[in-house]
């Protein structure tokens, strides 16, 4: 009787365990695959990153290069033409014109020298970096005014915060990649820039009153610079949503957890899976 | 007390040890977890205790139904992460609570009958939620070696324990049955005990709240 109970025991808990074991052992090698699956998936966003990232600087260098041969020519070059005209003339005026004159040179050369320091801010994409996103913006708003192409108006909402280095590029970029489609497509008036700094989420909204465009231009058009504004949004971590119908404008609303996807774009794991 | 008990209380005071030594560094379920292995230390001795002066420990046995069950509940309530199961969990509980005191009084009233409805009910709960956690691990892995990490531990022991208390009732039906011998059942629920919590001893051993790789 003793050896038949052990006998039933030994055989029901060898194929007990066996099935146990190899439940555990199939969890381990799938769990092994995922890991394996998900460190390449993860390289490979990284790898994504870092070349957005590039393509990102270089186009803001780019844009600043544009921008400061534009000043020069269409600027500096005109305000030190007249400085020279009005010098050159000094020898044939009586001494009040001379003063007059010397007088307007010294104001238009002062002018030169701050139009100057202020190309040489944004000289480099770094200006971003240690000015931030806002306040960055804020002088690319100045700058539009300045034209009377269009007008633009910065709007803030919340404490504002540091959105990290890179991300805070990026976004600058979605910036002016929405401008550029404003001042390229759009013949708009105005254009409105609101950021709003939440506790939990970074909200940046870009409005424009232009011609709009159909939502299926949208669908339709893989290599836009809308496109490529929802490409670079999801790569911070971000969703950026294009609102827009003929007629009636376009909107455009980047929408950024700034905490929860933090580690995100250094390739660690989402640090909202275990919250 | 023989030498099975005296070395199975030693097993539960020394994890109890660990995770008192280690309770800062824990997360919040492994704190749960150390608790409960203090009550359940506390717990199988008062049981010992009332059994050999007054011949019946059900009513312990009870109380150990009601408290684990809602310990391991709340540490795999922690361990979840999703919303709905999270959710489900805190409803099991209600359902669990208003089932254990119909069997408390009128099923299998506490003065004469062991809970063996309660049992069944807090392992079938246990094999699902292991299961959902193993599941959960699969769909958000950790870049780290999975020998390493607690939750894996924790869930293989919870998935044999509570797999294992079935076959070992089956097992208890057939012998009682057949009027076998219970000396070999019985050596075989002090193994499935020792592998049980060896197990949560090493997942409170290895597990650290400064590590991002512990789940929670």
């Amino acid at each position: 009787m003793y050896d038949e109970s052990i006998r039933l025991l030994v055989l029901s808990t060898i194929a007990f365990f066996a099935c146990l074991s190899g439940f555990i052992v199939y969890f381990v090698v799938l769990y092994r695959n995922k890991q394996f699956i998900n460190k390449q998936e993860q390289e490979k966003l990284q790898s994504a990153f870092r070349q957005e990232l590039l393509q990102a600087q270089i186009e803001v260098q780019e844009q600043t290069l544009v921008h400061i041969s534009r000043e020069i020519h269409d600027n500096i070059t005109q305000v030190l033409s007249f400085v020279k005209l009005s010098l050159a003339m000094i020898a044939n005026a009586d001494d009040d014109q001379k003063q007059t004159k010397i007088n307007e040179s010294r104001e238009l050369v002062a002018q030169v020298i701050t139009d100057l320091r202020d190309l040489s801010k944004s000289l480099s994409f770094e200006h971003i970096i240690n000015l931030g996103l806002f306040k960055t913006i804020g002088l690319e708003v100045k700058k539009i005014n300045k034209t009377g192409i269009i007008k633009a108006k910065l709007l803030t909402e919340g404490e504002k915060y540091s959105l990290g280095e890179q991300r805070e590029l990026v976004l600058f970029r979605i910036f002016q990649e929405a401008l550029n489609n404003t001042l390229k497509h759009s013949g708009a008036k105005h254009f409105k820039i609101s950021l709003q700094y939440n506790s939990e989420m970074f909200n940046l909204t870009l409005e424009d009153d232009g011609a709009g465009f159909s939502p299926n231009s949208l669908i339709n058009s893989s290599g836009s610079g809308l496109k490529n504004i929802e490409n670079r949004a999801t790569l911070i971590g971000a969703v950026a949503t294009i609102d827009g119908s003929p007629g009636k404008g376009c909107c455009i609303n980047v929408t950024l957890n700034p905490f929860q996807q933090r580690l995100y774009p250094n390739g660690t794991t989402d640090p909202d899976r275990f919250s | 007390m023989n030498a099975t008990y005296i070395s199975y209380y030693i097993l539960l005071l020394t994890i109890c040890v660990i995770g008192v030594a280690r309770y800062k560094k824990l997360t919040t379920p492994f704190k749960l977890l150390t608790v409960l292995i203090g009550l359940t230390l506390v717990l199988e001795i008062t049981s010992e205790v009332c059994a050999v002066l007054y011949k019946n420990n059900i009513f312990v046995s009870y109380v150990t139904c009601l408290v684990e069950y809602t310990f391991y509940s709340l540490v795999y309530y922690n361990l979840f992460i999703n919303k709905s199961i999270k959710k489900s969990i805190l409803i099991t509980l209600v359902f669990f609570a208003l089932f254990y005191f119909i069997n408390f009084f009128w099923l299998q009233p506490y003065y004469k009958e062991f809970p063996s409805n309660v049992v069944i009910v807090s392992e079938i709960t246990y094999t699902i939620f292991s299961l959902l956690l193993f599941k959960q691990m699969l769909l958000y892995p950790l870049p780290m070696n999975i020998t390493r990490q607690s939750v894996f531990w924790y869930n293989t022991a919870m998935l044999f324990f509570s797999t294992t208390s079935f076959l070992n009732l089956g097992l208890i039906n057939y012998y009682v049955k057949h009027h076998l011998k219970d000396s070999v059942l019985l050596g075989f629920n002090f193994g499935i005990n020792v592998i049980f919590y060896v197990l949560i001893g090493v997942s409170i051993l290895i597990n650290n709240k400064k590590t991002i790789t512990d789940n929670v």
